[in-house]
């Protein structure tokens, strides 16, 4: 585990002095796409988030081989500062994860709407946002520890605080597919499942923000369900769908619509049976992490239907795994710009060579490739 | 897509695998390291999604005899810590070292041996999680896969409670 947090350290690093020193010329940090800037923030957080797992892993490590006593209570330590160490580093790990999703769709959004992103500078604000409020969170997940009423209420307010940014980053999502000519292929499916599964997760994020309600929920199946719900149904679907947007660029050809179609319902379908039926048992008083349970309880048949969902998921994914090799051993060609997208990946050859770019390009606007191929009517005049 | 926009074709386009095998491993291309990390996490996500079927089936109804209570315990810690540590940060970050320095109009990221280094460490800390099921009984009995749920919280992973190496890997 530590060597894993090593590498993760070394590539925030590497992140973050990519992106300040070598910008191509124009790209200001106010012109950057916003999965770059989604990706500086997320890059700081690994850094300020993963180093305190590492140190309490030093801990754990002096204390079962060289007698220390960081964590052992009847030696005067203190078990609570495992979970403090943890979850500074486990909050802030959601939104290393979601930062990219969050990156994904204000790529993938506003090339499907075929409109420019909504409130860009709103959106970096609102990123750096959730970056600080994200660092200030973690007791949340401690609320049945026994805290003091002061430290309750600052964790609580802080929780709540956090669904505003994010909040706003929905509406501007929103915007950006209001009016637009929207295209649905199997990237802007996964995003518009996202828009809406992550504001559910949200809001039972905010339910279990509620001390009182925490204790009664805590370790419930109700708090696996929701965290699935953001990891699955905001992350992973996003994920699948930078898979689909970006594999014509990495592999040069393109993937089976169809069947990237029927992964999408497969998935999406599995997902509401698995998660949303799992929220119920949680209400019902269910515990997370038991092997097994008595009949007559209630719980049985949301525990059925919660399984039922699992494989549909597997089969989604399958789905998933051969399209992605039948694509690329049979693909047809995907041509340089398949999306007709606006960033400058897309100006290169796909894949793109060892170089990168012959000449190192100079941008003026936030859609690079817009400039180019509407010359008449550049983005740069109006930024 | 015409052959020779890739850049590649400077090399024979039929090398032997050994030599191309050659090539990823010691590559230091933002690219090819970004599709490493993918790769690795996809295979990562079919372990976890088995482990987490594993669960699923022996909750399907009550009083299921499927797995043991100790299997049981070290399916929801090794689903928690794959899916965390070695699916969604490797997805994570092969994505943006892939993209980040395409988007930016970069030749490769600012350090590309310690992208190499970084890439390589988390796969060996992913190996080291999954040699745990090899030791000692493994995954049956008081054996040496990690159990203690993915928080690891403390009086669980101390010495009294959780003798054998278990939550070293």
């Amino acid at each position: 585990m530590l060597s894993s947090v090593i590498g993760s350290i070394g590539t925030a690093i590497n992140i973050i002095a990519t992106i300040l020193c070598m910008r191509c010329p124009g790209m200001t940090l106010g012109k950057m796409p916003l999965l770059v800037w989604l990706n500086l923030v997320m890059a700081g957080l690994v850094i300020l988030a993963v180093s305190p797992l590492s140190a309490a892993q030093i801990m754990l490590l002096i204390d079962r081989y060289l007698g220390g006593h960081f964590f052992d209570t009847q030696a005067g330590g203190s078990a609570v500062i495992w979970m403090h160490f943890f979850w500074i580093f486990g909050h802030p790990e959601v939104y290393v994860l979601v930062l990219p999703a969050f990156a994904f769709a204000s790529e993938i959004i506003p090339v499907f709407s075929r409109k420019a992103i909504f409130g860009y500078p709103v959106m970096v604000l609102a990123t750096i946002a959730i970056g600080f409020i994200g660092m200030s969170v973690w007791a949340h997940h401690m609320f049945t520890v026994g805290m003091s009423a002061g430290a309750n209420t600052f964790f609580v307010l802080s929780t709540m605080a956090i669904a505003v940014p994010t909040g706003i980053k929905i509406f501007n999502w929103v915007a950006t597919m209001w009016g637009g000519k929207l295209r649905f292929e199997a990237p802007m499916l996964f995003c518009v499942a996202f828009l809406f599964q992550f504001l559910v997760a949200g809001l039972t994020g905010v339910t279990l923000a509620v001390a009182p309600l925490d204790w009664q929920l805590g370790n419930s199946y109700y708090v696996v369900a929701h965290f699935h719900y953001v990891i699955v149904g905001g992350i992973l679907f996003t994920i699948f769908a930078a898979f689909y947007y970006w594999f014509p660029k990495a592999i040069g050809k393109r993937y089976n619509e169809a069947l990237a179609r029927l992964h999408f319902w497969l998935f999406f379908i599995g997902f509401h049976l698995t998660f949303d039926f799992m929220h119920v048992p949680g209400l019902l008083g269910m515990p997370r992490r038991i092997y097994t349970y008595e009949p007559g309880r209630g719980w049985d048949i949301w525990n059925l239907l919660v399984t039922v969902g699992v494989v549909f998921q597997a089969a989604g994914i399958l789905i998933f795994a051969g399209n992605l090799i039948w694509s690329y051993l049979r693909g047809k060609a995907a041509g340089n710009d398949p999306w007709d997208a606006w960033t400058l990946e897309w100006s290169t050859s796909s894949p793109p060579p060892v170089y990168n770019y012959a000449a190192i390009p100079v941008v003026r606007s936030r859609r690079p490739l817009w400039d180019l191929k509407h010359p008449e009517d550049p983005d740069w005049r109006y930024e | 897509m015409s052959a020779n926009t890739f850049a590649i074709s400077e090399l024979p386009a039929s090398r032997p695998f050994t030599l191309r095998l050659h090539e990823w491993v010691t590559t230091v291309d933002h690219k090819r390291l970004g599709v490493l990390y993918i790769l690795f996490a996809l295979v990562f996500l079919i372990v976890g999604g088995i482990e987490a079927t594993i669960m699923r089936l022996q909750l399907v109804r009550p009083h299921n005899d499927l797995v043991s209570p100790e299997v049981f315990n070290r399916m929801f810690t090794m689903h928690g810590t794959t899916m965390i540590f070695f699916v969604a940060m490797p997805l994570v970050f092969g994505f943006a070292n892939y993209l980040v320095p395409l988007m930016i109009g970069a030749r490769d990221m600012a350090f590309p041996r310690l992208n190499a280094f970084s890439f390589w460490m988390s796969a060996l800390g992913g190996l080291f999680l999954y040699f745990s099921f090899l030791g000692g009984n493994g995954l049956y009995g008081a054996g040496s896969t990690p159990d203690a749920g993915w928080f690891a919280y403390a009086p669980l992973t101390a010495k009294t409670f959780s003798v054998v190496a278990s939550s070293e890997y």
